[in-house]
């Protein structure tokens, strides 16, 4: 009766907690998935500018291919970064 | 209004044409609308080619995509006070805002490699259109002045008022698709410059 009584009573607790790590596991797989295509994109997107740049030629074309290679640094550390926090979240 | 040191960019050769697209294209120069730049080149430019006048759309266009990027930031937060209860997770919320800040900062470069690389040169033998599509495609048309039939511009809607932006057409003789400079500032002025170049090329001046 008295086991009855406790899961009576924490009946409302541990569906919360189960739908806590549902949402959680949930949410990390998409994250995963865009972070991979993010990366992907940092990469399609290097190419199409070095092709541009032979295109069109000016006097900015250096500083663009730093920020297109600091993008790209960016994008892969800050990606490795969010994966660990996410795993280990 | 042309100054004295804006003047000193005029090639030679357009200096004695006298004509009245000088002072508009010296007019308010950026780099959305730069005439003369120095240090350019593109695929294919004649060695003798001048390069009058490289146009850019004009940045109001690309706001929509700044803002939405700016505001894609504030999602993890959103997320967390909407499900502040069952999100109670710091690291899987610092690797989602992580997350998002990255995508945020893809949009801004693209937006801005779209900004740099949808470019229109005008030079006194042709026009061209360059047109960053996005990450997997891009186009470019050219057109020579002689090929050149008409040249229009249409401007629409209250931000082209504001702003005066709008597109110009440029039709060419041919089955040849026309080339379209896309939400460029001053159209009139744009579709003046070139009909001058025209006449110009025509009569063999340029």
């Amino acid at each position: 009766m008295d086991e009855t009584q406790y899961i009576f009573d924490n009946l409302n607790k541990t569906r919360q907690d189960n739908l806590s790590l549902n949402l959680s596991a949930l949410l990390k797989l998409p994250i995963f998935v865009i972070l991979f295509g993010n990366i992907l994109y940092a990469l399609i997107l290097l190419l199409r500018v070095r092709i541009l740049a032979d295109t069109f030629e000016s006097n900015a074309g250096g500083k663009i291919k730093i920020l297109m290679y600091g993008y790209l640094t960016l994008i892969v550390v800050g990606s490795l970064i969010s994966l660990l926090f996410i795993v280990l979240g | 209004m042309a100054t004295k040191e804006s003047l000193s960019q005029i090639p030679k050769k357009f200096k004695k044409t006298g004509k009245s697209f000088l002072p508009k294209l010296l007019a308010s120069n950026n780099n959305s609308f730069s005439a003369f730049p120095k240090d350019m080149s593109f695929n294919g430019k004649e060695k003798d080619e001048e390069v009058v006048l490289i146009i850019r759309a004009h940045w109001i266009v690309y706001l929509p995509q700044v803002l939405g990027a700016i505001l894609l930031m504030f999602i993890p937060f959103l997320v967390y006070f909407v499900l502040g209860d069952l999100f109670t997770n710091i690291m899987l919320f610092i690797g989602l805002l992580i997350a998002t800040v990255l995508i945020s900062i893809s949009i801004l470069v693209t937006t801005f490699m779209k900004w740099y690389y949808n470019v229109n040169i005008i030079t006194d033998q042709k026009v061209l259109d360059l047109d960053f599509v996005n990450a997997l495609s891009h186009n470019l048309a050219e057109a020579q002045l002689e090929k050149i039939e008409d040249v229009s511009h249409k401007t629409l809607g209250l931000v082209s008022s504001v702003f005066d932006i709008g597109t110009v057409y440029i039709q060419t003789a041919g089955a040849k698709a026309e080339i379209e400079f896309q939400n460029i500032p001053r159209p009139r002025d744009v579709q003046d410059i070139i009909y001058d170049l025209l006449e110009l090329k025509q009569k063999g001046t340029i």
